[in-house]
């Protein structure tokens, strides 16, 4: 009886062994496939930073690629920039070069532009000298010599104050041939040796001042500017006297000065001229 | 087509100041027509239709001034430029010019150079 309870303990005690050694078991497995699931979801998360990792290995790779491109494209600009450079400072020497080049055409040009007025001043000379000797020589009429003589002094000139004076015969006075701009009474007759007028007179250099007064001017020649001997064959004929300028007209240029040469040359012929044609008429109709 | 030349009118009684302003305008390719009097002047113009007029001051039957306010009066003529062309350069004169209906003026001795810049202001050439 005792043998059977003995056996019959002993199997109790077998089977809650048993039953514990299970439930170990089952427990033991049961933490297994709590950590087994771990683990899985390690695995997943492991594998997720894997998959991330090759991502971040393929961008360094695609970065290192871009680098490297960059760093040539870098060159490549680098050289580019040395050689923009050089064009840069060609061309700034080309500038440079353009610029002198332009200042000395703009010299050349300063100095055509001087030149041209230059120029076109001696044809205004020449083309004043080519008028005066054209109506001048134009006529042997006395009436429209003086009329000519007239316009000369004022247009060309610039004088509305001017008389034409004749040698009389005797050579003592010098009378008045025509006037512009003077009382034709005061100075109808003047003595050919004194003043001014009677040195240019008797000397046969032209007269050209200014209207300051001065030794050897005499009454009436106040104004005077300029005289002109009129000489034909060493023999004083006459004088144009000028006496005051235009108000515009500040003073006796170059140019004046050669149109007194060519009066003196000229004139005097024509008004001998004009003389010897007046003579002629009066012997014709006389026949 | 060749573009037809101007036409000056040079209206003053000396034949030594319309000589010198031919010989000036003949380097500018302009066809010259000249009076020699005011009266004449108008008449030249309304017969000519000139594209611009240099007119001198002092003339005989008709003064400048008086020649230039009968051509401003006429429709045919009151709009062609008019150059005056005086011995006196003193302020009155040229302000009657203006009064007148002159456009400009010149002063003699003539400055070619000037006055064929003015006369190519108005006409070019």
């Amino acid at each position: 009886m005792k043998r059977g309870q003995d056996q019959a303990d002993y199997v109790q005690k077998v089977r809650g062994d048993s039953q514990r050694l299970t439930q170990s078991l089952l427990n033991e497995n049961e933490r297994l496939r709590a950590r087994l699931a771990g683990l899985d979801t390690e695995n997943a998360a492991l594998a997720e930073k894997s998959r991330s990792i090759d991502a971040l290995v393929a961008a360094n790779e695609t970065l290192r690629a871009g680098e490297a491109t960059l760093r040539a494209e870098k060159l490549r600009f680098e050289e580019a920039v040395v050689q923009l450079r050089e064009e840069l400072a060609a061309a700034g020497r080309r500038y440079a070069a353009l610029e002198q080049r332009l200042k000395e055409a703009e010299e050349e040009s300063h100095r055509f532009s001087q030149d041209y007025l230059h120029v076109e001043q001696q044809n205004q000379n020449l083309a004043n000298l080519y008028v005066a000797s054209y109506r001048l020589n134009g006529t042997v009429d006395r009436g429209e010599l003086m009329v000519a003589l007239q316009e000369i002094v004022s247009n060309l000139v610039g004088s509305e104050e001017m008389g034409v004076f004749e040698v009389s015969e005797d050579g003592s006075t010098l009378s008045l041939a025509s006037s512009l701009g003077l009382d034709p009474e005061r100075y109808r007759e003047i003595p050919a040796d004194r003043g001014l007028i009677g040195r240019a007179l008797r000397s046969g250099q032209t007269y050209v001042g200014g209207l300051e007064p001065g030794p050897g001017r005499s009454e009436g020649e106040e104004n005077l500017t300029a005289c002109i001997p009129l000489i034909v064959e060493e023999q004083p004929v006459g004088v144009i006297a000028i006496f005051r300028l235009l108000s515009h007209k500040p003073r006796i240029e170059d140019i004046d000065r050669e149109l007194f040469e060519l009066l003196a040359a000229q004139a005097s012929v024509a008004l001998y001229c004009t003389r010897l044609h007046a003579l002629h008429h009066a012997e014709v109709l006389r026949d | 087509m060749a573009t037809p030349r101007k036409k000056v009118l040079l209206v003053d009684d000396s034949r030594t100041s319309i000589f010198m302003e031919e010989m000036i305008l003949k380097k500018g390719s302009y066809d010259i027509v000249v009076a020699s009097d005011g009266q004449e002047g108008v008449e030249k113009a309304l017969a000519e239709r000139p594209d611009l007029i240099l007119m001198d001051m002092v003339m005989p039957r008709m003064t400048g001034l008086d020649a230039v306010r009968e051509l401003r009066a006429k429709p045919e003529t009151r709009h062609i430029p008019i150059i005056m062309v005086t011995t006196r350069g003193e302020g009155d004169n040229v302000e009657k010019g203006y009064e007148s209906g002159v456009n400009d003026y010149v002063t003699k001795p003539i400055d070619g150079v000037l006055l064929l810049a003015k006369v190519r202001d108005y006409l070019g050439g």
